[in-house]
This record gives structure tokens, C-alpha cells and sequence, in this order.
């Protein structure tokens, strides 16, 4: 799926909302289908939800499990979207301020992977992770590198002035992940809510 | 023409229907050449095309430049993406990117080899069209295969500066030699003088071979069914193409052993180079006492590697790891990278190099090809 910024932003919307005004379970199932391709973000979130659901009974407070649904709501709307947006949409639905977001996002496995070289580094040196002024070094200096060569990269790569324009048109994917959403927001002010699960 | 000079005795001159090489030492100026034609650090060179003065006009559809990090010249996770959205920029030809990208042209970047990656770095300033096109180290962590694919890709009207001069020799038509900035045409000829480019700082030559006694054994191993035995005064080289897996052995050795990495920047965590390597006979041993009170980010890509070196012999480890050490070293910095592990083989300590470079394949005393 290739989602639209602005359209997975309103999916999002409706599907947060759905959990607040109606019954959290049901937009819950919706986005833990969603992730049902990450197995393991799956089953965790679900093991989560499932032990939650045994805790709060245990202890005779199962009027916070919406609590808990929302939560994990938030979480997996975050894996589906940042799986399935597609980054160029934010340049035609933010301009040109989007096209430098979607590069920032381009750029997260780059930092990820930085960082994680760094502390194995750390590991393998026995530097004092809490010295500050040892770890930062390393970073500060990588940052800056990684600065000036995407300024040099887009002077050359991005000659010229920016000339997309906005569009707003929903995708065939857009238009199903709306209706999904809608139908989720329908169906949880519909059905009845199970005991504490409002 | 392109014309790239600093109004003395340097000139470089491209047709459009040649590729000219670039070659010199580690800071005799190379990139600093590229990155004034191109104007982005204007000053010492200047470039003219067509008699006109291109930090007037400044358009890089008709002069445009590759730089040797690929990792960090990209703006969308693919090729695709990529020129969709160059072309809200300007026009772009996506069939170009296509064509050199072949079935992975909807490739994740992060999932590329290094040979595609720089295909990739390739394809998107090859879709703007240029007329010229100024690569800074293009074969710089290419494999002998890989090398000979970019061959293919790269245009004519190319200036191609460059330390590796195997894989140079057979693509250009003339070649510029630079010495601490300054420009002279030289003869192609002398691409194939070992004793010339031993003398100006080039690679290209052999090593000679390391004479070494193996002692004990310092490490006896098994990582992915590979085993991987290291004795006193051993080099052992695993050697392979760009990911066949080399670095990812070594990561699975880390622990047991030293580990130098390829990029040097992320191992350094001390302000001075003295307090980086922590040890007066190492700083003395490997030539370092003149740079001990300098920041280690400073230096040469050559001096880091020896920076790092010094620091894994202060470590007293026995058994001390190097990923592609050879990666942007020039002439000068593979002799020196010679010294440093016949000065580890004679302490009787053990090395583990992993690489692709046939000319540092004269180090090894055991070889494992990954393939």
C-alpha cells in the first residue's frame, strides 16, 4: 500500500477518534490487522493487548483498558503508516517544506545505523557510556559531515527551482484506507460496548 | 570544451567525446579541484565551458559531479523516487536511471551493494543530461567487477579524478597528474610504470611479499561453518566481492578480538590523537609524536587508519581485526598500511584483514575467499 501524507494523517484522526467517542476494541482489531505483514510487531502488540487484558481483570480494573487500547493504537498506527506512506506524497501535499521531510525520513536508517555503530564502538573501546563529551564526539562529527554533503548532493542533484505543485487527489489506497476508516469510526459508535471497554 | 584551470601553469582541458583522467596523491588536490569547477567551494579553480565562466551560470544540468561518499547522496529510498523527485526540479530522463539500474531500480538503497549504490549515484546525475560530468574517487570501495561495470556507465565529457589507477588506465584517453594543486598532462604510459607511481604516491603497484613465522594459535573459531584460525605472526585475509559478507564475520568476531572498521570517524571518542591511542611507545612506533596534540578528526584518511592501528596495538589485543583498511589509501598510505602489519607480525601478534583489493593480497599468509 502507498498512502497519501494528508490521507493516513485523517485515517489516523478517524481512528484514534473511533477509540475515544467509541468502542476501543474495534479500532483496535482494525490496526492490529493492519500490521498482521510485521509477524513480529503483530504478536507483540497483541501479547500486549491479551495480558493487559488478564492484568486489569486480575486486579478488578478493567475500566482502564481503554486506556491501553489507545495506547496501543497510537503504536500501531505508527508502524502501519511509517510502513506505508509514501514519502514523495508530502512534497505534493506540503510543497516544498514536505520534500525536505521526506528526505529527513529517507535519512532515519543512516542516523539508526550511525548510532548503532557508535555504541557497539563504545562497547568494544569500554568507554564510559556516561562521558558525555567522548560519545558526543563521534555524533557531532558524523552530523555535520552527513550535513554538508546533502547540502552539496542537493545543489547538484535539485538544480533549479522547485516546480511541483499541490495535490490533494486521493489514490486508489487512499480511498480504501478512508473507507476503512470511516467504517471503523461507524462501527465502534454502534455496537454496544462491552462492560468497561467504552 | 570544459576548461579547468587556475589561471597559471594548470589547465585541464575535456572534449565531449573523451574521458579524461585525474590523478594524485591523497591531498594533492583533487577533490578540492572538482569542488571549485563545480563551484561549490570556489577559489583555487575555475571552470570554463564553452569560453563561459560556470560560477556565472551555475547550472548543473550542464556541469555536474558525483562525490565519493554514495551513502550520503540520496534523498529517496530509490531510484524511482529518486528522479520523480528531481523531476520537480528539472527535466529528467527516467529511462536513463532505468536502464543503469536495471532490476533494481525499486531497490531500498539501504538493500544496494556498493556498486549499485554508486550506480545509483550514477544514474541520477546521468538522468539530468549533463554535458560534463566530474566524479571525485568513483572506485573508491569497488571491487574488481564492480569497477569494470562502472567503466561501462561512465559517459564521455567525464573527468575522472582518481588514486586507483588499475581500474582507471583502461577507461581514460588522457590523464592529468596533480601535485599539491598544481596540473600537468602526463603521458598514459606512465600508468604503467610501477617505479612512477610509487614515486608520486599512486596505487597500481604490488606490495612486496610479508616474510612471517607462525607461532601458536591466538584464536580457533567457527563463524558461520568458517573456521577461523589465527596464529602468532598469521595475516589471515578473507577476501570476497562487495557483499559476499566480510564485514558482517568480523562483527561476529568482535569481542574475541580487536575491530577496526572501515569508517574510522565513528571510533574515535577523545579530542587529541594522544589520548586517543593512550600510549607513548605506540604514538613513537607508528610515527604519530608530530600529530599526538591534534584533533584525530582532522587528519588524513591514511593518518586515521594509523591513528586506529596504533590504538589496537596499545590495546595489547593478540588478535587485531581490520575491514578494508585499503579503502582510500593511496600509494603512499599502502606502503605505510605495510609497515604498520609487518611491525604487528614481527610482535607476534595476529591480523585478520578482510578485503576485495588485490593489492594488498601480498600481506596475507592464509587467505578465505567468501567468494
Amino acid at each position: 500500500m502507498k498512502l497519501s501524507f494528508v490521507y493516513a494523517v485523517l485515517f489516523s484522526i478517524m481512528t484514534y477518534l473511533a477509540s475515544i467517542i467509541g468502542n476501543s476494541l474495534i479500532p483496535l482489531i482494525v490496526v492490529l490487522g493492519l500490521n498482521y505483514y510485521r509477524r513480529g510487531t503483530f504478536i507483540l502488540l497483541s501479547a500486549i493487548t491479551l495480558t493487559s487484558y488478564l492484568v486489569l481483570y486480575l486486579f478488578n480494573r478493567l475500566y482502564d483498558l481503554p486506556i491501553v487500547f489507545r495506547a496501543l493504537i497510537i503504536a500501531a498506527l505508527f508502524f502501519f503508516v511509517s510502513d506505508n506512506i509514501d514519502r514523495l506524497s508530502l512534497g505534493r501535499n506540503l510543497g516544498e517544506f514536505g520534500i525536505y521531510i521526506s528526505i529527513a525520513l529517507s535519512y532515519y536508517p543512516i542516523v539508526y545505523d550511525m548510532i548503532h555503530q557508535i555504541g557497539i564502538n563504545i562497547r568494544a573501546r569500554k568507554v564510559n557510556p556516561l562521558n558525555l563529551k567522548k560519545i558526543t564526539l563521534p555524533i557531532i562529527y558524523q552530523a555535520v559531515n552527513i550535513a554538508e554533503s546533502l547540502y552539496i548532493a542537493s545543489l547538484l542533484r535539485l538544480p533549479g527551482k522547485y516546480k511541483g505543485k499541490l495535490d490533494y487527489r486521493p489514490t486508489r489506497d487512499d480511498i480504501i484506507i478512508l473507507a476503512l476508516g470511516v467504517v471503523t469510526l461507524c462501527l465502534s459508535l454502534l455496537i454496544s460496548p462491552l462492560a468497561g471497554l467504552r | 570544451m570544459l576548461i579547468i584551470t587556475d589561471k597559471s601553469s594548470s589547465r585541464i582541458e575535456i572534449n565531449d567525446d573523451e574521458r579524461v583522467g585525474l590523478v594524485g596523491r591523497n591531498g594533492s588536490g583533487k577533490t578540492t579541484l572538482i569542488m571549485s569547477a563545480l563551484c561549490i567551494n570556489p577559489g583555487r579553480f575555475e571552470a570554463y565551458i564553452d569560453g563561459e565562466d560556470f560560477c556565472k551560470i551555475r547550472d548543473y544540468r550542464i556541469l555536474t559531479g558525483i562525490l565519493q561518499d554514495t551513502w550520503s547522496q540520496f534523498f529517496q529510498r530509490n531510484c524511482r523516487d529518486e528522479l520523480i523527485l528531481m523531476s520537480q526540479y528539472a527535466q529528467v530522463d527516467t529511462t536513463i536511471g532505468e536502464r543503469i539500474m536495471g532490476k533494481y531500480y525499486t531497490e531500498d538503497f539501504f538493500k544496494l551493494s556498493d556498486g549499485y549504490r554508486r550506480r545509483y549515484a550514477i544514474a541520477c546525475s546521468l538522468a539530468l543530461k549533463p554535458k560534463y560530468l566530474l566524479l571525485d574517487e568513483p572506485y573508491s570501495n569497488l571491487d574488481k567487477e564492480a569497477s569494470e561495470e562502472l567503466n561501462r556507465l561512465i559517459p564521455n565529457g567525464s573527468l575522472i579524478a582518481e588514486h586507483r589507477i588499475r581500474a582507471l588506465r583502461e577507461l581514460v584517453d588522457r590523464v592529468y597528474l596533480i601535485e599539491d594543486f598544481v596540473v600537468k598532462e602526463i603521458d598514459k604510459d606512465k600508468l604503467y610504470d610501477d617505479n612512477f607511481l610509487i614515486s608520486k604516491g599512486l596505487r597500481g603497484f604490488k606490495l612486496p611479499k610479508l616474510d612471517t613465522t607462525l607461532g601458536n594459535t591466538l584464536l580457533d573459531v567457527n563463524v558461520n561453518s568458517i573456521r577461523i584460525r589465527v596464529r602468532e605472526g598469521e595475516v589471515l585475509c578473507v577476501v570476497g566481492r562487495n557483499g559476499a559478507g566480510k564485514t558482517t564475520l568480523l562483527r561476529k568476531l568482535r569481542g574475541k578480538i580487536y575491530v577496526i572498521f572501515q569508517n574510522p570517524n565513528l571510533e574515535f571518542f577523545n579530542p587529541t590523537v594522544r589520548e586517543e591511542v593512550g600510549s607513548e611507545e605506540a604514538l613513537r612506533l607508528f610515527k604519530l609524536e608530530h600529530l599526538k596534540d591534534r584533533s584525530p578528526f582532522t587528519l588524513s584518511y591514511g593518518e586515521k587508519m594509523r591513528v586506529l592501528i596504533a590504538t589496537a596495538y596499545a590495546s595489547k589485543s593478540k588478535v587485531i581485526g581490520l575491514d578494508e583498511p585499503s579503502v582510500g589509501l593511496d600509494g603512499i598510505g599502502l606502503q605505510a598500511l605495510y609497515e604498520m602489519v609487518k611491525l604487528l607480525v614481527e610482535e607476534k601478534r595476529g591480523l585478520i584483514i578482510t578485503t576485495h583489493d588485490e593489492d594488498i593480497l601480498q600481506l596475507c599468509t592464509t587467505t578465505i575467499n567468501l567468494g
